[in-house]
């Protein structure tokens, strides 16, 4: 994934402004900020949500402003995207709901069935497949989310704030699984979040968001000391 | 005859015709009313396939057709009830003006139910790659289905009333029982036994409508 001078504007406001860098393969990339400094505008341009109104977003290779609608589907498939409220349909059971990925691309039968039980035993939910979201803990909702995300085995993972809300024995094994979507299935992860000590322990490399722009991209440990704490700006909260 | 036997005998063909004039227009306006509804909400501007003409031509008639007083609908739309079933009288003619009536009224209904669907479903299916016919049928039908399912229900509670209306008119049913005998006859025994049967039948519909809707609501 590659953003190039990338721009959103709400009326004379720009809520982004010539946001520039690059996701190498394989590599999880954090993204912070204050509240307000663009975060959930970017995660709306990274997921192809909202159309950018400068600069342009390259994943693959390919413009994805430029791309025609039936070819910017098969982009999104190619992008698995974990929301902040994790947007789970209630009418759904789990594994339906980690089925639906895999029906949209065309997937029916045993295949989609076979894959969602795979997901399921991988995110450790193989006995709460049957359950409906409102049946399941906070953990396990976002756990059903991560799982949803893989199922049509995207190259990008794209995390909105996937540990707010949950308590730190949760917010271990959700970083835990996002660690090992990197490690073991090769997953490019960018991670938007205003937990310093999540990113700290999870992310390669950092961008800084301040007020729309991007001031810092750099190696995790160029951004924040071991404590997840902001170098050289000690103290200073962030979100 | 006794007059217990009398009052069966009125009130069962009556009742039969009540029924055909709730259950035919309820079926057909909540088909043709969810069409409208869905394509009301996915045109609107900024929605999944915006479209302002259609939206606005498609919202004027919806309000056009509700403004109009049913009883004078249905004298309106002779012409066209003359045309699709041949005649303006009886239970048949009375259904297609029951049917016109009911279709914006169950297209605001799946209009409200449809945004009560929260817009991150729409963004988690667009972000999944859905077609906009996918985000209709995967997430705002499947996710607002109690909330179809409560309309249907207000839908028909309404067309018992209506239909009793129809009824006076030539359409036969239980509205009609409750002006030639209730009414014209004073016979209070069969305007009383007609109220009681047209409440029975609401109620059950109610307790139908909701029952389902809970069973299905697994927010």
């Amino acid at each position: 994934m590659r953003l190039e001078g990338l721009g959103r504007r709400f009326g004379a406001h720009w809520a982004l402004k010539d946001v520039a860098f690059e996701v190498a393969p394989g590599t999880i990339q954090g993204v912070i900020g204050r509240s307000g400094a663009g975060k959930s505008t970017l995660f709306r341009c990274l997921a192809t949500l909202d159309r950018p109104d400068a600069g342009a977003l390259f994943f693959d290779g390919l413009a994805l402003s430029g791309l025609r609608p039936a070819a910017l589907r098969a982009a999104r498939r190619q992008i698995g995207t974990i929301f902040q409220q994790l947007h789970l349909l209630s009418s759904r059971t789990a594994a339906e709901n980690v089925a639906l990925p895999l029906e949209l691309a065309g997937g029916s039968g045993a295949a989609v069935q076979g894959r969602v039980e795979e997901l399921l035993r991988w995110v450790g939910l193989t006995d709460r497949g049957a359950h409906h979201p409102r049946e399941l803990s906070g953990g396990e909702r976002q756990r059903v989310a991560i799982a949803r995300a893989l199922a049509t085995s995207p190259r990008l993972l794209l995390c909105d704030e996937p540990t707010s809300a949950l308590d730190p024995e949760t917010t271990g094994i959700v970083l835990e699984l996002l660690g090992r979507a990197r490690a073991e299935l090769g997953v490019t992860v960018i991670l938007i979040s205003h937990d310093l000590a999540a990113v700290r322990q999870l992310a390669d490399r950092v961008a800084v968001l301040e007020a729309g722009r991007l001031v810092l991209e750099a190696p995790v440990d160029e951004v924040l000391t071991p404590a997840g704490v902001l170098r050289g700006r000690e103290g200073r909260a962030l979100g | 005859m006794s007059r217990m036997d009398e009052l069966i005998a009125l009130l069962l063909p009556a009742t039969g015709e009540t029924l055909l004039m709730v259950a035919v227009p309820t079926a057909l306006s909540c088909a043709l009313g969810l069409v409208v509804g869905v394509v009301l909400v996915a045109t609107e501007p900024g929605g999944l396939v915006p479209a302002s003409i259609l939206h606005r031509a498609l919202g004027a008639l919806v309000n056009v057709t509700r403004s109009v007083p049913f009883i004078i609908l249905m004298v309106a739309i002779v012409p066209l009830t003359r045309l699709l079933v041949g005649t303006s009288i009886g239970t048949l003619a009375a259904m297609v003006p029951l049917v016109v009536a009911a279709i914006p009224y169950v297209a605001r209904l799946v209009e409200t139910g449809l945004k009560e669907v929260p817009q991150g479903i729409t963004d988690a299916l667009i972000a999944m790659g859905a077609t906009p016919f996918q985000i209709i049928r995967h997430g705002w039908l499947s996710e607002a289905w109690p909330a179809l399912i409560r309309g249907a229900t207000l839908t028909a509670i309404s067309l018992v009333s209506y239909s009793a209306m129809a009824g006076a008119v030539g359409g036969g049913g239980l509205g009609d029982l409750a002006v030639r005998y209730g009414y014209q006859r004073m016979r209070t025994d069969v305007m009383l036994a007609t109220v009681l049967v047209l409440l029975v039948l609401v109620q059950g519909l109610q307790f139908l409508g909701e029952r389902l809707a809970s069973r299905l609501d697994r927010r």
